[in-house]
């Protein structure tokens, strides 16, 4: 093994070292939400009836549990408190460990710098081993500030090893699955595509598995999610299932270098095949050429977001049948709601939505960025484009590509809620409380593009902003922070619909602020030098 | 003279603390293939940057084609046609679709012209800009940029990568674009390529123009070298002002010696007997070293 493996050990050195910064904020913002959002729930419910009645509520709600998972103890504090972090937080913890394992792999290849290295003896695995050992210790590093952030939060020191242990179980189990990805794609974006969707099928499956009916339950345990939830933190610590997450990601780690010693540097099991030799008459304006880059993008989170919308959609019924307890509207109250619950539960919903858009949105904005970078963005200046045009045109797909994501989540909803309740009445709402909430994911946009057009080597700080903006949505109310405070985020500042009262001067001031920052923007990158 | 192709005083440009341009000149006349000769990092790639409007100098003018680069981008790159150092291509995109979408950015591209060239670079354009090696993404940026029927073509060392074949077709290329009364701006320092293709060359280091002009008048400032054979030892020739270097090999000669003193030396040579006489001028090589050895300070 040492022979197919040199290398190995200065790779993770010199990749660490690369990405201490990276690490230190992706870590300390994992554990320092988890730790707050503990903090704050624990004293919630104080007695042992209280959480019996809050955990049965939860558990009575297909939304909820679709969402987050099942508890299973009634009577744990800590269950309750953990709850969100699991599952969804848990979402963060694969997309940490899917960006470590390939940036460290395909990345590097793609640059060429992976052909640097098998040229220096290092061997053909060594880079796929550096980056699943750079993750396994970013793993470590994150259970153990986990779980001293939760004892320090006033939860059982069991539980809290138990849930940091159940979150770099699961963060082991897709870097294996990212390994796999670089092996098969050609390129990194193809093994980021095919990890994500990886994400969003095992988050389904187990979505499914819990809500479904009986004879589907099995499909809990086809997920990693499920594995990770069936730990059950702080309501029975089963350390024994984290040996399935642990087996499974070392069976893919095999897999992915063994593939890796096999594979030819820079070929992938979906070979970049011919295409046509001119281009076709969309190719004509920089914005088919943006549109040519982005639309596979697009229309990827177009039907996952149509789905999850559908999804969601359908659980409202439910969430109205299984709900009538006033301690449940209580909790759904607390988590930031209103008192009808499945308009709360759409509202909720629905902002969750706009951030996930949001983040499309920013994404578009500084692919505008990568693509300077690469150089691509210098040859496109060199003919007859302006830059105003070149930055027009990443600025349509971000904001016309969000509106239609949330038009489609919202249809999604409406469409499933009115199907599942016989009256197709409901539609309309959902969709105008999916509409809403266009101007704050635009100001996301807007921020993005201020960055990339005036601060370009900060662009990164949009995702920065998104973090807090989704921080202060989340954990504010259960903080009680200052209202001034929450009003910072764009997302508090929609009119919560369906359900609430709407009004044009939020919305209409949200879009002043997103045209002020895309002057801003614009006015930053036609001054600024390119490259 | 007619209106410069382009037009470069005092050039300054900083990234941060680092002068990148430090009070550059550049003339280029229209219908002239002008080479932009200098070591690496001396500051060709910034200054064609600038030309294009891609960066924003700190100080000095810069003139293309009698328009401004920052402020009439669009209007002149209408008018311009770039192969930078660095080919990047879109992964996705076949070399065929980029050739035509960069065309029909600039605003048109001869179909023809396309086809040929195709051809003479030997370039399959259905492959995807990720499968193609260094050599041929700088093919594709080529056909592009020759396609195109620019009146200016600005190339950043645009050989680099290929073989000499295609090497002997970029030249083939070039004469052809000049024949047809296009102005070229050729960074390089290839300089048997700068030598046969250009007729004029600029010199820079260190982001200052050290030496322009048309290469046989600034062969004149260099010496020749002569090799030859003689029936006398001749020690004379020592003598000689501007001769210097000078080597013996029992009867053979070899020395190098200044413009104004060749018919000085060839004299006490044909006085000794000379039986045989080799004269090379002096290859840019020489004249490029002789810029660069020297610290810059003494350049001026």
């Amino acid at each position: 093994m040492t022979a197919t493996l040199g290398g190995t050990a200065q790779l993770v050195g010199a990749g660490l070292r690369r990405d201490r910064w990276t690490l230190v904020g992706w870590i300390t913002g994992l554990a320092v939400v988890t730790m707050v959002s503990v903090r704050a729930t624990l004293p919630l419910y104080p007695t042992v009836a209280e959480r019996r009645s809050a955990a049965a509520a939860v558990n009575a709600s297909a939304g909820t549990v679709a969402l987050f998972g099942r508890i299973t103890d009634l009577s744990s504090p800590g269950a309750l408190s953990l709850y969100k972090m699991s599952g969804f937080g848990g979402i963060f913890v694969a997309m940490l460990a899917i960006l470590l394992v390939v940036r460290h792999t395909r990345a590097d290849e793609d640059a060429g710098r992976s052909e640097l290295l098998g040229a220096s003896g290092a061997a053909r695995s060594a880079p796929v081993a550096a980056a699943l050992l750079i993750c396994l210790v970013a793993m470590v590093l994150l259970a153990v500030v986990t779980s001293i952030g939760l004892i320090l939060a006033g939860l059982g020191s069991s539980g809290a090893v138990a849930f940091a242990a159940e979150w770099a179980g699961l963060g082991l189990v897709f870097a294996a699955l990212a390994a796999l990805g670089t092996q098969v794609a050609s390129s990194a974006r193809g093994a980021i595509r095919i990890a994500a969707v990886a994400v969003g099928i095992a988050y389904v499956l187990r979505a499914v598995g819990d809500v479904g009916p009986a004879w589907l339950h099995w499909l809990t345990w086809t997920s990693p999610f499920g594995w990770e939830l069936a730990v059950g933190a702080a309501q029975g610590d089963h350390w024994w299932v984290l040996g399935v997450s642990l087996g499974v990601a070392a069976a893919g780690a095999a897999g992915a270098l063994a593939i890796a010693d096999r594979r030819d540097l820079g070929a992938g099991l979906f070979e970049a095949s011919a295409g046509p030799p001119s281009a076709g008459r969309r190719l004509r304006e920089v914005v088919g050429l943006t549109w040519a880059l982005e639309r596979t993008s697009l229309l990827v989170w177009s039907l996952a977001f149509f789905f999850y919308g559908a999804l969601l959609g359908g659980f409202v019924t439910g969430a109205g049948r299984f709900l009538p307890s006033s301690s449940s509207r209580d909790l759904i109250y607390r988590l930031g709601g209103q008192r009808v619950l499945s308009n709360a539960f759409l509202a909720a919903e629905l902002s969750i939505a706009a951030v996930l858009a949001a983040g499309f949105a920013i994404s578009v904005v500084l692919r505008l960025r990568a693509e300077e970078v690469e150089g691509h963005v210098e040859a496109v200046l060199a003919t007859a484009t302006s830059r105003r045009r070149l930055l027009g045109s990443y600025l349509a797909v971000a904001l016309g590509g969000s509106a239609v994501l949330m038009l489609l989540v919202a249809l999604g909803a409406g469409l499933a809620y009115g199907i599942s309740s016989r009256d197709l009445g409901h539609v309309g709402p959902v969709v105008v409380a999916g509409l809403v909430q266009i101007p704050a994911v635009w100001v996301m946009a807007g921020i993005a593009a201020l960055l990339v057009g005036s601060a370009p080597r900060l662009a990164v700080i949009a995702w920065v902003v998104l973090a807090l903006a989704i921080a202060l949505g989340e954990i504010g109310p259960l903080l009680h922070l200052e209202h001034w405070l929450m009003d910072l985020s764009p997302f508090g500042q929609v009119p919560r619909l369906p359900g609430g009262t709407f009004s044009w001067v939020p919305l209409g001031g949200l879009v002043v602020v997103s045209l002020m920052f895309l002057v801003v923007g614009d006015a930053g990158y036609r001054r600024r030098d390119i490259g | 003279m007619a209106t410069a192709a382009i037009s470069v005083k005092g050039l300054t440009k900083s990234f941060g603390s680092i002068p990148a341009l430090a009070g550059l000149d550049l003339e280029v006349v229209p219908g002239e293939v002008h080479g932009f000769l200098g070591p690496n990092g001396a500051g060709k790639s910034t200054t064609l940057r600038v030309l294009l409007g891609l960066v924003r100098a700190d100080g000095g003018t810069a003139h293309v084609l009698g328009l401004d680069p920052w402020e009439d981008a669009v209007e002149l790159h209408r008018r311009v046609a770039y192969v930078p150092g660095d080919v990047s291509l879109w992964p996705n995109l076949t070399g065929g679709q980029i050739i035509d979408l960069l065309g029909r950015l600039r605003g048109g591209l001869n179909p023809a012209r396309r086809a040929e060239l195709l051809d003479r670079f030997e370039l399959d354009p259905t492959r995807k800009g990720r499968a193609y090696s260094k050599g041929n993404r700088q093919k594709v940026a080529l056909v592009a940029a020759l396609s195109s029927e620019a009146e200016l073509l600005l190339l950043d060392e645009p050989t680099s990568g290929l073989d000499p074949l295609m090497e002997a077709t970029f030249r083939a290329c070039l004469a052809e674009e000049r024949a047809a009364g296009r102005t070229v701006l050729l960074s390089s320092h290839i300089l048997s390529e700068v030598e046969a293709v250009c007729e004029r060359v600029t010199i820079i280091r260190e982001g200052v123009t050290v030496e322009t002009g048309d290469l046989a008048s600034m062969r004149h400032l260099t010496s020749i070298s002569i090799t030859a054979e003689v029936a006398t030892p001749l020690p004379d020739l020592e003598e000689v002002e501007g001769v210097h270097d000078l080597e013996r090999h029992g009867g053979s000669l070899r020395f190098k010696v200044d413009h104004h003193a060749l018919a000085a030396s060839l004299r006490v040579l044909g006085e000794g007997g000379v039986t045989n006489l080799t004269c090379q001028p002096p290859t840019l090589e020489e004249l490029f070293l002789r810029y660069y050895d020297r610290p810059s300070n003494s350049m001026s």
